[in-house]
């Protein structure tokens, strides 16, 4: 009963300000994404770019589940959790300069400007244009 | 204001159809010619739709009624250029046993003309779209190479080819390899219903010179409510702009609209030709992704790169559709470290076999909005999907695959509206001839897809045009 009140609790702090929803979409793409280094502002700044344009928003469920599967493997077999992660993740790594250099893990990884291939022309990193 | 006296042409619609049939006829009338083009939207020009993100003012599925026990999207764009707006640019030709299902395996109807009839205008249309397709080989015959080079395969599909070098190809398509005068080249962006680049062909960056033409006078918003027809001839076309209403008269008059309105308008001016409604349908499509082991993807250099022909003709054409496979070069990414990019997706592509209840009606209640009646997919397109999930791990056998999956259930549409208007060379069981001039008022052209008596795996577009072409050919020879 105390545990599921504090989860509750801890839970409810995810209120649908932008604010918190750009925080929980920083923890998802961290925890997706631990094997990377990922330069903090940006990281920041894409996940509030990323909630505004996606109208990100946790369920109630999702809400109170955060803060266990943001810190621990306990709920990786919730797909309610693991595929908005996954997006936000996927979206995140096009988002950056992690491709434009070689996919390499051992470098600081930039935000560069959230992928919409509307409105960004041309791109896709991986494309090559040899006749 | 319509000028007074009597038009030449009178064409109604400004994409595909409509816009093809008029390059070719201005191509051989005149100085004097007159003609009145007409179009039901606006000119929701290629910046408006980059910055409001859609294609067209109008909502297209708020321009007709769904009474139909299966309940689907007939997508099209409203607007001038129609849906070279809108459209992915893929532009195979048809296989010549498309023309001739009925008498090859036995399954709906042949077509009044044969491949061998439309390659030379396959030819032209490719030209004047500057279509980039394979340099080497291609699944059907051709009279001369394309009109760009080939776009660049994925390493994916370099496989495929090599594992199945007489049915995988490079995809032709309207998305250019090298820029034109009007187009820059496509850089794989990925997002071609709104290409950022303006790189792939549409009437408005690559024939807004018809329109242009001083010859043509062209009205927006221009929505049409009847051919006029008197003495067995059409003599005009009324129509509204607002709320006030016009006629022009005409010597000529094309229908270009599209396979919703072109029956609707008829319907609404009286016509009762056999089959006029009917026949109405689509091609149904279904995606699969595959997570592969080792081999990365996305080296592409649009966003469908690949063709694959494995299951598109033979005899199993007898029982079940035929299927045209489309591989995509959109990164669609895999969330595993370092495996991100061994993912494909791929799009199989299946005809239907259309239903003469398949319908677009007019409801004189309902006047301005056709009336569409659809009681779903045939079963033998059904059996089609069926064939491919059997036979898909003979078609992946090049690739290392780790697995893959079935999208649930079928994309909604493909945006490719046919049947309605077909052609045939009986009157009692077709509304237009060969050359697409209605069978009984014979100065009356119903252009476009509607007129296709089958329906092929392959994107109607190229084809379309091409029969355009035809038409105008015939009519100004």
């Amino acid at each position: 009963m105390g545990a599921a009140l504090a989860a509750v609790l801890v839970g409810w702090r995810f209120t649908e300000s932008t604010a918190s929803q750009t925080n929980v979409v920083a923890d998802l793409v961290k925890k997706k994404l631990s094997y990377l280094e990922l330069e903090p502002e940006g990281l920041r700044q894409f996940a509030s770019d990323y909630a505004i344009a996606m109208s990100f928003r946790y369920e109630l469920k999702q809400r109170l589940a955060h803060p266990v599967y943001a810190l621990t493997p306990l709920l990786d077999f919730m797909w309610s959790m693991e595929e908005p992660a996954t997006r936000a993740a996927l979206t995140y790594l096009m988002s950056s300069d992690f491709f434009f250099n070689g996919a390499d893990e051992a470098r600081l990884v930039y935000y560069v400007g959230l992928y919409d291939p509307s409105l960004v022309t041309c791109s896709n990193p991986f494309a090559k244009f040899d006749l | 204001m319509d000028k007074p006296g009597v038009y030449d042409l009178l064409v109604v619609g400004t994409g595909f159809a409509s816009s093809f049939f008029l390059r070719a006829y201005l191509e051989k009338v005149g100085p004097e010619a007159r003609v009145l083009v007409l179009e039901r939207g606006r000119h929701d020009t290629h910046a408006w739709q980059i910055q409001n993100r859609v294609n067209t003012s109008l909502w297209s599925l708020e321009t007709y009624l769904d009474r139909g026990s299966h309940k689907k999207p007939w997508v099209h764009t409203l607007g001038f250029g129609g849906g070279s707006n809108c459209w992915w640019a893929v532009t195979p030709r048809f296989l010549p046993s498309d023309f001739r299902m009925g008498s090859t395996y036995g399954v709906g109807v042949d077509w009044p003309l044969s491949y061998d009839d439309l390659e030379p205008h396959y030819a032209r249309a490719e030209e004047w779209m500057s279509i980039s397709g394979p340099s080497d080989d291609s699944p059907f015959p051709r009279s001369g190479p394309y009109p760009q080079p080939p776009h660049r395969l994925t390493d994916p599909d370099r496989l495929m080819k090599a594992a199945f070098p007489d049915q995988f190809f490079v995809s032709p398509t309207a998305r250019a390899r090298i820029s034109t005068p009007t187009r820059p080249a496509c850089c794989a962006t990925g997002n071609c219903h709104l290409c950022p680049v303006n790189a792939k062909f549409t009437v408005q960056n690559s024939l807004q010179s018809v329109y242009d033409d001083p010859r043509v006078t062209l009205r927006l918003e221009a929505s049409v409510q009847a051919v006029e027809v008197a003495a067995g001839l059409a003599t005009g076309v009324s129509y509204k702009i607002g709320e006030h209403e016009h006629l022009a008269h005409a010597e000529l008059i094309a229908l270009g609209a599209n396979a919703l309105f072109n029956p609707h308008i008829l319907l609404r001016s009286g016509f009762d030709d056999p089959g006029l409604g009917q026949f109405l349908d689509e091609q149904v499509a279904l995606g699969v992704t595959v997570e592969l082991d080792g081999v990365e993807n996305f080296q592409g250099s649009t966003s469908i790169t690949g063709h694959g022909y494995m299951l598109y003709d033979g005899e199993h054409r007898r029982e079940n559709s035929g299927c045209l496979m489309e591989s995509w070069n959109v990164p669609t990414l895999r969330i595993e470290r370092k495996r991100w990019r061994q993912i494909l997706r791929l799009k199989f592509i299946f005809e239907n076999l259309a239903e003469a209840t398949n319908q677009v009606r007019y409801d004189p209640t309902e006047p301005d909005k056709p009336v569409v009646v659809y009681a779903g997919d045939s079963e033998y397109a059904k059996r089609g999907m069926r064939m491919l999930e059997a036979r898909l791990p003979e078609i992946l056998k090049s690739l290392p695959v780790e697995r893959y999956r079935f999208d649930d259930g079928t994309n909604g549409t493909e945006a490719h509206m046919l049947g309605t208007t077909i052609m045939g060379n009986d009157p009692n069981t077709s509304v237009v001839d060969r050359y697409l001039v209605h069978h009984k008022v014979r100065n009356l052209l119903v252009l476009g897809g509607g007129a296709f008596p089958t329906m092929s795996p392959s994107n109607p577009t190229l084809t379309l045009s091409a029969l355009s072409l035809w038409a105008a050919e015939h009519l100004m020879a």
